[in-house]
């Protein structure tokens, strides 16, 4: 009897290829997307759960409201991962990591400028599983300057793998000692360490004891058991005990006046695992995934699919009228329901897995361009995963049943004798109309979604940004250039290709220098009055015209050496925060700072404000431009030039000669302000093409899908086209005949995905502070563009059943 | 075999109830060979699906082999088609996606017929009908007559103690039609087999030994030739 279905099912396939056809394919890329969906959540998913004692680890977060300006941390300060060790049970062990931005790293000629380089305590190795192949990891970090590398480092710089005991040179002056080779991290992991330099070289900081500065990214490893939101309201004690006599010391003040000016520090435990995905705080490793994103997707997955379960259901119901006669012959041969609604599954799980064979093969080609486009690297090793092999064969048998349900159910409850008559209820073309204003919805909403998308990314790129951030290219690790810098930025301005130059650590996108301190106006309270947490940027007189900001008070710095160094520059926003209705000549007050870091509360400095700078965005778009204060003086970065040439290739080679003259064995590296800019919006550059990918996916389902549909509606009317056509009826009356019926259908979507759509992108929007609208433009788009494919769709079969000869069609009969 | 007690059969309109069988009472003996006749709309067909379960009355009783079949439920009623009921259509109803041969193998997959006995007795069935030759053909590559046979042949192969044949020589010419005939009547006749066929024609009815008339849902006369 199997082989009997087995048989059925592919003669039908076979004696109806068209229909087969889109069957098979528009599952075959539903299944694909959704495989490859599947690949990139699980990889999100998978996230730092390779360490043995993941579920036991959590990583402080500090959240410091300190004189009105609010920070989320991802770091806390030094005392507090040995002090929680020390005095609480619950903590079985802890590791610190102190970044201290990229080293040169040399071992003979090999000269490379690293930035995955961390200082460490010896404990990483016994809090996160990272497994030392060479060298003992006990004891590994324990000494100062020691270091434990990757093996992919170990070969590139020793060509071989046991390194142990050898030492490579830092920064061209501080000798290490490597005392361990682990295994490369894998990408799974929200950090990834090529270096891991011993806590104990640093331990002027990490001993120091203060409280109240937060540079250490601290993760406690936690007793089997140990309730973790228990633990956090627990440990709140130390405030107290250790933060409070700090606070007195620094700035007068108890905790309570601290707290009574509205300020506030509080600190929360994040589990290890959740860190990837639910976790985007000030300094993370790297800008970690977003739950979202994979909600998002996995919706999308889960559309995708049904879209092309759809059109299974469409098509098969649409063919019924042909299938109620082999049901009503086995029906009079015996058959049970129960048999046909077998019968009809097994067909529909036979083509599934069929299409299943085929989505494997459109992944493995495809796969490499999602990797790219998604910026993660997914590979197709399904049986690396129990999770994964049984979440695809769930989809496999779901999407089956799921399709072959309505065809099953429907077909096997015919009437034998109606059917061998030829009478078919009518109800099952409004349910094939009903799906498609289903799949076109759908297909709208994404097309919305991808429109707004683009188009608020369009914004942030044409927004008024308060700077120039075009034609201007910075040349990194400046002062590796040492005594040379000035030379090096005066020598290139003679030539022609170049406009001006600045030299700087500060640059209005991320990736670069951020400095952050306190500023009152004279004469306020520190503590109690109105200050403003600042941007404190250090720059020449250059800076402000290099980069193309504009004054619109005051004036720039003098080129005097000397003058000016008492002066500052603010920006709007640091104007309007202090209320200065005159801001010239105003006078605002900071902390000055010890060699430690900490504040010196005794000696304050003084600035007058010279001029105020027009609001510039210097981080991303999404938040708002907060205070920030230019002050003349030396950062030895970057060198900025502008340059005034059509010819940029050469304007690089020039400065690349000369670099390699003034700084001889410096890597010379560059790259251009618009370039950083637009990385800050990689994520949403990323969501935008894969959106984009899968709503064309989307819209060739949905498209395939009305396509059998219109071919099987004029096949249904051949007869009457014919009749028609006998009767003197034109080819664009019986095309527009044809057509009618589907372009309804496609409004109907459109009143329904017109507001879903602008409702979910509303929601997307509100992430923005700058923001675009949702204009009519994103529905006079949409809507024209998904009329135009669906009227090419439909009218192709409409036309070829308009032009067909009558006495074809009526003879047929 | 066959017991009918006032069957009705109606449909009911807005406001009046159209009867296309009315009070019919009927019995059939096993080995009969009746043919139903009758103009068209009189209810003929409706009488031969509900004898063939394939409709059920509205009124009345049936009893097929002393069993009630208004209280019969549907997987009850498969039982009995796939033993006991054998059908022939007018329009052959063969299934196109399937071969002769696996078109008459059909019903022996529902009896649950083993492989090997299954092999025998579909070749017993396409010698009986000369049809060898054609077995791996599908249906759209015969003529008429040829489907029609193979659609008997199908029937057949379940060895049906009853046979219900709608028009089965409606679309055929005379001789396929007498060819049909000859062999109802050699089942009839060799094989014991009940055949019920509706026809339109006398020529075809009088391979019969039984003539039913029937005239807007009710027997006007039952075996008209008796007395002949």
């Amino acid at each position: 009897m199997f082989r009997n279905y087995l048989k059925i099912t592919f003669r039908n396939l076979w004696n109806n290829k068209s229909y087969s056809f889109i069957n098979i394919v528009g599952l075959a890329f539903g299944l694909a997307s959704c495989i490859i969906i599947l690949l990139y959540v699980n990889n999100e998913l998978s996230y730092d759960k390779h360490h043995k004692k993941a579920n036991r680890i959590a990583r402080v977060a500090s959240f410091i409201d300190f004189s009105g300006s609010y920070l989320e941390l991802a770091t806390t300060s030094a005392p507090m991962g040995p002090t929680l060790r020390n005095d609480y049970t619950e903590v079985e062990d802890m590791v610190r990591f102190r970044p201290r931005g990229e080293f040169l790293v040399r071992s003979g000629d090999v000269n490379i400028k690293e930035s995955d380089i961390i200082f460490s305590d010896p404990s990483v190795f016994n809090v996160f599983t990272i497994p030392v192949i060479h060298g003992n990891a006990e004891t590994a970090l324990l000494e100062p300057y020691t270091l434990a590398l990757s093996r992919s480092k170990a070969l590139k710089y020793f060509g071989t793998e046991n390194v142990v005991g050898k030492t490579l040179l830092l920064d061209d002056d501080q000798t290490f000692k490597i005392t361990a080779v682990y295994e490369d991290m894998p990408e799974t992991s929200h950090f990834n360490f090529e270096f891991l330099l011993s806590m104990e070289t640093n331990a002027d900081e990490a001993n120091n004891g203060v409280w109240i500065s937060n540079n250490f990214r601290t993760y406690l490893l936690l007793k089997e058991g140990t309730d973790l939101k228990a633990f956090e309201e627990n440990f709140k004690s130390i405030k107290k005990t250790y933060i409070e006599p700090q606070l007195i010391q620094f700035t007068g003040n108890t905790l309570e006046d601290f707290q009574e000016a509205g300020n506030s520090i509080e600190y929360e435990l994040q589990p290890l695992t959740d860190i990837h995905l639910h976790s985007d705080l000030v300094a993370e490793f790297e800008p970690n995934g977003n739950i979202k994103y994979v909600f998002l997707f996995s919706g999308l997955a889960g559309f995708i699919l049904i879209l092309a379960c759809i059109n299974f259901m469409n098509l098969s119901t649409a063919r019924s009228v042909k299938r109620a006669k082999e049901v009503g012959i086995r029906k009079t041969l015996g058959s049970v329901r129960k048999q046909l609604v077998t019968q009809f599954f097994t067909e529909s799980i036979l083509l599934c897995l069929f299409s299943f064979l085929i989505a494997l093969l459109i992944v493995e080609l495809t796969l490499p361009f999602f990797s790219n486009l998604s910026g993660t690297n997914l590979v197709s090793n399904y049986f690396s995963n129990t999770n994964l092999i049984l979440s695809i064969a769930g989809i496999v048998l779901v999407t089956g049943l799921l399709s072959g349900s309505y065809p099953a159910v429907m077909l096997s409850g015919f009437q034998p004798i109606k059917v061998l008559k030829g009478v078919l209820d009518k109800g099952t073309s409004r349910f094939r109309s009903l799906l498609v204003v289903f799949q076109f919805s759908v297909s709208l909403v994404v097309i919305i979604g991808l429109l707004v998308i683009n188009k608020q990314l369009n914004f942030i790129q044409n927004q008024s940004l308060g700077f120039q951030k075009e034609q201007t290219v910075i040349i990194h690790d400046a002062y590796t250039l040492d005594t040379n810098l000035n030379v090096y930025k005066e020598e290139l301005l003679k030539e022609p290709e170049f406009k001006s130059a600045t030299i700087s650590s500060y640059l209005p996108v991320s990736g670069f220098s951020m400095n952050d301190q306190t500023f009152w106006p004279k004469g306020d309270d520190p503590v109690q009055g109105n200050t403003s947490s600042t941007q404190v940027w250090r720059v020449d007189t250059d800076y402000i015209p290099t980069l193309g900001m504009e004054i619109i008070e005051g004036r720039n710095f003098s080129e005097d050496r000397g003058a000016d160094d008492n002066t500052v520059i603010l920006n709007e926003a640091l104007a309007n925060r202090f209320g200065f209705e005159e801001p010239l000549g105003e006078v605002i007050t900071t902390f000055t700072q010890k060699p430690d870091g900490s504040f010196d509360t005794e000696n304050l400095r003084e600035f007058t404000v010279i001029g105020i700078v027009k609001n510039f965005h210097f981080r991303s778009l999404r938040e708002n431009i907060a205070p920030l204060g230019l002050f003349k003086g030396t950062s030895r970065g970057n060198v900025i030039f502008k340059i005034d040439s059509q010819d940029a290739g050469a304007a690089l080679s020039k400065l690349e000669n000369s670099w390699k003259e003034m700084a001889p064995g410096q890597p010379f590296s560059y790259s251009f302000l618009d370039e950083r800019f637009d990385r800050m919006y990689r994520t949403e550059n990323r969501v935008s093409n894969l959106v984009f990918a899968f709503s064309v996916l989307i819209i060739i389902i949905a498209c395939l899908g009305l396509f059998g549909l219109s071919a099987y509606s004029a096949e249904q009317r051949t007869k009457e086209i014919g009749i028609r056509k006998v009767l003197g009826a034109s080819v664009s009356g019986i095309v527009s005949l044809v057509s009618k019926d589907f372009l309804k259908l496609i409004l109907i979507s459109f009143l329904i995905a017109a507001p879903v759509g602008y409702f979910i992108m509303q929601q997307w929007l509100k992430e923005f502070t700058y923001k675009t609208n949702i204009g009519f433009d994103v529905f006079l788009i949409s809507g024209i563009g998904i009329v135009v494919i669906a009227s090419i769709t439909v009218s192709w079969q409409s036309i070829k059943a308009a032009l067909t000869n009558p006495v074809k069609s009526l003879k047929s009969e | 075999m066959i017991k009918l007690r006032n069957i009705d059969r109606y449909i009911d309109k807005r406001l009046q109830r159209n009867f296309i069988l009315k009070g019919i009472d009927l019995d059939i003996a096993e080995g009969d060979f009746v043919s139903i006749m009758g103009p068209s709309g009189a209810g003929k067909s409706t009488l031969l699906n509900i004898i063939g379960f394939l409709d059920d009355a509205n009124e009345g009783e049936y009893y097929f082999l002393d069993e009630p079949v208004h209280s019969l439920n549907e997987k009850q009623k498969s039982e009995y088609h796939r033993s006991y009921i054998g059908f022939v259509f007018q329009a052959y109803h063969l299934i196109d996606e399937l071969t002769v041969y696996e078109n008459i193998e059909m019903p022996l997959l529902y009896r649950k017929v083993k492989g090997s006995q299954r092999k025998s007795m579909v070749a017993d069935m396409l010698d009986r009908f000369n049809i060898v030759a054609k077995k791996d053909l599908f249906p759209n590559q015969l003529s008429g007559g040829q489907q029609q046979l193979v659609g008997v042949a199908r029937a057949l192969i379940g060895s049906p103690k009853l046979i219900l044949a709608d028009e089965p020589t409606g679309n055929l010419h005379s001789d396929q039609s007498k060819e049909i005939m000859e062999t109802f009547k050699k089942l009839n006749k060799e094989d014991g087999v009940t055949i019920i066929q509706v026809t339109h024609s006398d020529e075809m009815a009088s391979y019969g030994d039984r003539v039913i008339n029937l005239q807007d849902g009710a027997v006007t006369e039952n075996n008209p030739y008796e007395e002949e």
